[in-house]
């Protein structure tokens, strides 16, 4: 049996500079699916030289309960963070920074100085932490495009890739807590793919840049489809002119309390005021830029 | 000081404060003075308070390349002063907020706003702010992108009459996106109608 839908939504715009971005979750039906609470999708842009703010990202900021993940699909990004790492992930890579509890970072986007492709396109996701990992002290991990373990979906169907958790033998680099899995599935024209979906976990779809049938539905570029929790199959049938991108993830609910305020994810409000206060009292240490350029030049 | 700030809060909100709210606001939210043209926020810092304006003028702005200012808000009492992005996602500031006027602010941090859960009062008058705000907010961008000069000269004139008495020209022209000359024909030509 299929899997039941339980919503679609398209995304909120929420740019930074001149990033188009859109805050693709949490949206007004989902705080969270399995342990992702945000998801921000970085629509292509094409790099000129008079949009410098796309160099400058955000600026310094901290992040405390979560891990973020930030899976480039075209570009290069470059980390630094208070804990002295600074690395860069090219195209196809994923950096994954544990924030526990708590962590500065800052982090750019430039086209990808390795292919010349003036496009990029991303996403970063928020994945929420079991409240003792909260407590935890931070770790960062880069893997790059090729260490992504990719399985080719049978019948010229298309691939899959592990972003997160796990998927037949193949499992992703990237350290979980709870059960959970983020696959990019391209699927090429005219076929279809089909995943059998875990009684109790959640699940949701989205698809950045190409239409697609899902479990009989159609649905528009930019959509985030929901899932209820029932067991059943998802299935995904693509459109006869061209291979389309999904993005497939969920994982077992969260089941502690989820507070949420700016750069932070807890388990209560107090929680809340404490990332607050310690960052004011600068206790999540401090960026040291020219010492991490010197260190890997 | 506190009682601009109590009946602000029970005026939005619909509901009186007991005695026990009092105590908390007084806790949550310290008095803070500055001087005319002393800074409040400035740009690249990130901004550590929210502050409610018990006496006073400020002004919210950033500069260009060329060093000339752009007003995105001014504010007088009973307005609410800080870069809420920076405040609430702890990223550097792209503003700076200076007073205009001498001014006695009631300031409060994200850590100790979190207090104000516990008020009913509170929340439901933060509610209501948040609802002014995005409107405001809402009408000025459409007034920026789609009103002739003249058409957000008399908005203003509507809505917040009193800047034109608080802030001198030159201000009020930027917080309306055109220069001084424009701003002074236009108001010459309203008031010999």
């Amino acid at each position: 049996m299929k899997k039941k839908i339980s919503f679609s939504a398209q995304g909120q715009r929420a740019d930074i500079g001149e990033m188009i971005i859109y805050r693709i979750l949490p949206n007004r039906y989902a705080d969270a699916v399995g342990p992702f609470v945000f998801l921000d999708h970085f629509a292509p842009i094409k790099d000129s030289p008079d949009q410098s703010r796309t160099k400058q990202g955000t600026g310094a900021h901290p992040h405390r309960g979560i891990a973020t993940l930030t899976y480039v699909l075209k570009g290069e990004g470059e980390h630094f963070d208070s804990q002295g790492n600074h690395a860069k992930v090219y195209s196809g890579g994923i950096q994954w920074m544990k924030a526990g509890n708590g962590i500065l970072h800052d982090e750019r986007a430039i086209p990808d100085t390795q292919t010349g492709d003036p496009y990029m396109h991303g996403f970063q996701f928020w994945i929420n932490l079991p409240s003792q990992v909260k407590k935890e002290n931070p770790e960062y991990l880069t893997v790059d495009a090729n260490e992504v373990p990719i399985a080719n979906l049978e019948d010229n169907r298309g691939w899959l890739k592990v972003i997160v958790g796990q998927y037949k033998n193949l499992v992703s680099k990237i350290p979980t807590y709870t059960k959970q899995f983020l696959y990019h599935i391209q699927v090429n024209a005219g076929k279809t793919v089909s995943f059998p979906a875990e009684k109790g976990m959640e699940y949701a779809i989205f698809l950045p840049q190409h239409h697609a049938t899902v479990n009989n539905t159609s649905f528009h570029a930019g959509d985030f489809i929901a899932f209820d929790t029932q067991e059943g199959t998802i299935e995904i049938t693509n459109a006869p002119d061209t291979a389309a991108d999904i993005l497939l993830f969920g994982g077992e609910p969260y089941t502690e309390p989820i507070v949420a305020h700016g750069p932070f994810v807890m388990n209560s409000l107090l929680e809340i005021a404490e990332a607050y206060q310690d960052f004011h009292a600068n206790k999540y240490g401090k960026i040291n830029y020219q010492a991490e350029e010197h260190k890997n030049n | 000081m506190y009682d601009k700030l109590f009946n602000y809060i029970e005026q939005y909100a619909g509901l009186p404060l007991t005695e026990t709210d009092r105590q908390i606001i007084q806790e949550v939210f310290v008095p803070m003075k500055l001087r005319k043209k002393q800074y409040f926020l400035q740009e690249g810092e990130v901004c550590k308070y929210m502050a409610f304006i018990v006496k006073g003028a400020t002004r919210q702005y950033t500069v260009d390349d060329k060093g000339a200012e752009h007003m995105v808000q001014l504010a007088i009492e009973n307005w609410w002063i800080s870069d809420r992005e920076s405040f609430t996602m702890l990223t550097p500031t792209i503003y700076n907020i200076d007073a205009w006027e001498d001014c006695e602010l009631l300031t409060t941090t994200k850590a100790d706003a979190t207090r104000l859960a516990h008020i009913p009062a509170a929340v439901q008058a933060l509610r209501e702010m948040d609802i002014n705000h995005a409107i405001a907010m809402q009408k000025r961008v459409s007034s920026a992108i789609a009103m002739t000069a003249e058409q957000r000269y008399a908005q203003l004139v509507e809505s917040n009459p009193t800047f034109l008495q608080r802030f001198p020209q030159h201000m009020i022209a930027s917080y309306l996106g055109m220069t001084k000359e424009t701003l002074s024909r236009i108001r010459m030509k309203a008031s010999g109608k």
